[in-house]
């Protein structure tokens, strides 16, 4: 059986203080060994680029596991799983959304809407998130934030062997 | 003499000095904002509406936008465009080595990374004295060409499209649908619509047949983008003194193929927005005033003679005017100058009603520019960026933006002034395709797979408009595609001469000490700066001035607007609608979208000193 195709993307924008964890801990994980069929990328860029760059990679992925920093009312400080599996946005949404990507925003769920439109994502997408504390600012993470780096790329790590059994890794 | 407000004037020689006998040169009077009219209608009067609008951001923050609405009378009281993203990239450059520029500035944005790489690179070159062999120079130009053939089709089929499509018109203007549904266009036989409801139906968001071509045409310029110059939109190859790239004839010949594939595209482009632009006139004169402000654009030009230019700011006056497009100021629809030299001493920016603090007590490191011309305490070179996001009020500061200005005057960037520089100039000499008459620029372009051989005239416009705005854009595609095609075959030249991998770029060492440089660029978007100072071999100052830097720029201390708030107080509202809950603010959104709004890049990023809350949209919205 061929192994499963997974994709680990980081999301956001880099020296933007803890908003820039998903690509800190994305950089880490793309410097980790990994089995066949997986990947890692930096997807720190407009939804709509990233969209049409997944739709023309050659063998698309079962599974996409993305690490980002969304604003959920969350507590903050704490990595949250965040299934992204919101039903299809309607289309004003989309548009509205992709006014803002083709503006330059970088945000996750305009990547997770917008992709989805487009068919550029799999069913199974997965975020790794961090509820982050407001105002944080800088060109490194905050000392605590940092701290949740290796368990964010553990619980990355978890979802990629949970996608073994989709397709045998 | 280019200056009206500047303390500077100009000797017989043409040496910008400062005007003799004025005890503070650059210093001003803060006019204070008087909004007490404008509440007093809100409260009184029914048809008076606060109206907040998104025009680019719905949620992860970036612009809102703030008007005050007659809804009787048809026109807009007031308006504030409100920056809502603070990034401050600024700060965190200081100290750096200065090649992090590069990389760094290139994150500012998710979509226009290359522009910014390279107008940081071209600050370096200055700031080093290094200069970029003939090869790298193409290779540059070439780049930022290609990016263009992303950025504006994104902009005029998926963003700017909508507020003309069919799904929009008919809500918004049932009677000008049904006019569109009976119109015949005017070049179908070109573009292939029949009627101009036609047209507007392929301009449908997400299912039209000109938005999903908007988006599958930018897949030939980003694949000739990856070949030289790395992933589309963080290149990967910019450097100072050029590309760290291979270039081959294989290579070369794919970016050529990709540059032909694109061009029947660009050609059709032009004729779509043609007949857009002439049916609104036509149906109604008034939506000539739609987007309407002042007669004042700036460019820097862009795409360098790789013969010319030298990297030096004592030569940047020569260099820039070598350009594929002329640097230059058009104010009230006069060209007033092509120097570099005066662009950049004429820039200021100020806070007042931004969320900064000023920098007057940290006392003005240059006096002048590195040709002697005078340079105030509020020139990229002098400013600090500080910020501060009290006192959030109307009257008081709004935004993350600044009022960056140049002569004291309200001033618009974007892909058109360039065309327009250019025209008004009459001196750009590469003229294989392209021909500046003083009034228009010609645009040659070769027979293609499914047009003949076209000769397109952009011509300066009578009225200045969103209409005129997206037309011209739709010509510096084809523009700007030709400047990507004279340059591939400068780089085919260059190759049978010899020009080797080795040439794209100048070998450097990193200066220790003091030095000063600027990079004279552009964006798809329009105008666009980068300013270093720099000693002992790190950045001490850093200032990006984007072109929305400029377009979203909040009121400024003499109490003029900025661009995008002075075309929305300009706009009429010819919208059809029954009361203020069925009021879209479709003819705002037609003004404020055509400026291809940008606002990751305008902004700016604090240390970790500074903690900001991140804004919400509204966080400002009635606020007295």
């Amino acid at each position: 059986m061929a192994a499963a195709r997974v994709l680990i993307g980081g999301v956001g924008y880099r020296w933007f203080g803890d908003a820039s964890f998903g690509l800190v801990t994305s950089d880490e994980l793309a410097g980790l060994d990994w089995p066949e069929g997986v990947d890692v990328e930096d997807l720190g860029y407009g939804a709509l680029h990233v969209a049409l760059d997944l739709l023309e990679t050659r063998a698309r992925y079962d599974r996409v596991i993305l690490i980002a920093v969304s604003e959920r009312g969350r507590e903050p400080g704490r990595l949250y799983r965040f299934d992204c599996d919101a039903p299809t946005a309607d289309d004003k949404e989309v548009q509205d959304r992709m006014y803002e990507a083709g503006a330059g925003v970088i945000d996750l769920d305009h990547l997770v809407v917008i992709g989805r439109h487009f068919g550029a994502l799999p069913d199974h997408v997965v975020a790794i998130e961090l509820e982050p504390h407001p105002g944080t600012m800088g060109d490194v993470l905050s000392s605590q934030v940092q701290a949740l780096v290796p368990k964010a790329i553990d619980l990355v790590r978890r979802e990629v062997l949970a996608a073994a059994p989709l397709s045998g890794i | 003499m280019c200056f009206q407000n500047l303390p500077v004037e100009f000797d017989a020689q043409g040496n910008a000095r400062l005007k003799e006998s004025i005890g503070d040169p650059y210093a001003y009077q803060t006019r204070e904002l008087d909004r007490s009219k404008i509440e007093n209608l809100l409260a009184s009067n029914g048809h008076v509406k606060d109206v907040n609008l998104d025009p680019v951001t719905r949620v992860a923050g970036a612009l809102a936008f703030h008007t005050v609405v007659d809804l009787e009378q048809r026109c807009v009281l007031e308006a504030h465009s409100i920056g809502t993203l603070f990034r401050g990239y600024e700060v965190i450059l200081k100290g750096r080595d200065p090649r992090d520029a590069m990389f760094i500035s290139s994150r500012v944005c998710g979509v226009c990374g290359g522009v910014h790489s390279v107008a940081s690179s071209l600050a370096m070159e200055m700031a080093f004295g290094i200069g970029v062999p003939p090869m790298g120079g193409a290779l540059r130009n070439i780049q930022l060409a290609l990016d263009f053939q992303i950025d504006n089709p994104v902009h005029l089929y998926l963003l700017a499209g909508p507020d003309y499509s069919q799904v929009v018109v008919e809500r918004t203007n049932p009677s000008l649908w049904e006019r569109a549904k009976k119109t015949e266009t005017r070049h179908g036989d070109i573009h292939g619509f029949r009627t101009m409801g036609d047209m507007m139906t392929a301009f449908n968001p997400l299912t039209g047949k000109l938005y999903l071509e908007g988006l599958h045409m930018t897949r030939p310029p980003k694949e000739a983008y990856s070949i030289l110059y790395g992933k589309y939109p963080h290149p990967q190859t910019v450097v100072p003194g050029g590309l760290s790239t291979t270039v081959s004839l294989q290579v070369l010949n794919e970016t050529q193929l990709r540059i032909i594939r694109t061009l029947d595209y660009a050609k059709r482009g032009v004729f779509i927005w043609d007949d857009i632009t002439e049916f609104f006139y036509d149906a109604d004169a008034r939506y000539k005033q739609v987007g309407t402000r002042a007669k004042n654009l700036i460019d820097n030009g862009m795409w360098d003679d790789p013969y010319a230019y030298d990297g030096t700011y004592a030569g940047a006056a020569e260099w820039g005017e070598r350009r594929w497009a002329t640097p230059g100021v058009i104010m009230d629809g006069k060209l007033v100058t092509t120097n570099l030299h005066h662009i950049n001493i004429g820039m200021e920016e100020f806070v007042e009603h931004s969320y900064y603090e000023g920098w007057e007590n940290d006392g003005t490191p240059y006096r002048t520019d590195p040709a002697g011309n005078p340079i105030g305490p509020n020139h990229p070179w002098n400013k600090e960026t500080k910020p501060r996001s009290d006192q959030r009020n109307w009257k008081e500061r709004y935004t993350w933006s600044t009022s960056a200005r140049w002569d004291r005057q309200v001033i618009e960037a974007g892909a058109y002034a360039r065309l327009w520089t250019t025209a008004a100039a009459g001196k750009m000499p590469h003229n294989r395709f392209l021909e500046a008459t003083g009034t228009s620029v010609k645009i040659a372009v070769p027979q293609t797979a499914a047009l003949p051989a076209m000769e397109f005239e952009w011509k300066i416009p009578d009225t200045w408009n969103a209409f005129e705005r997206n037309r011209a854009r739709a010509y510096h595609i084809v523009y700007s595609l030709m400047v990507a095609y004279e340059n591939v075959q400068i780089a085919f030249d260059l190759m049978g001469k010899g020009e080797n991998k080795a040439a794209t770029m100048t070998e450097f060492r990193i200066p220790r000490d003091e030095r000063i440089g600027v990079g004279f660029w552009g964006a798809g978007r329009g105008f666009l700066t980068h300013h270093l100072t720099m000693d002992k071999g790190v950045l001490t100052n850093y200032q990006i001035v984007t072109p929305s830097t400029f377009n979203a720029s909040p009121v400024d201390p003499f109490g003029q607007p900025g661009p995008y708030e002075e075309a929305v107080i300009n706009t009429p509202i010819l919208e059809e609608f029954e009361s203020g809950e069925t009021f879209t603010g479709i003819d705002i959104f037609r003004a404020i979208r055509s400026f291809d709004p940008c606002m990751p890049c305008t902004v700016h990023v604090a240390n970790g000193h500074n903690l900001v809350v991140r804004d919400a949209t509204t966080c400002a919205c009635g606020a007295g």
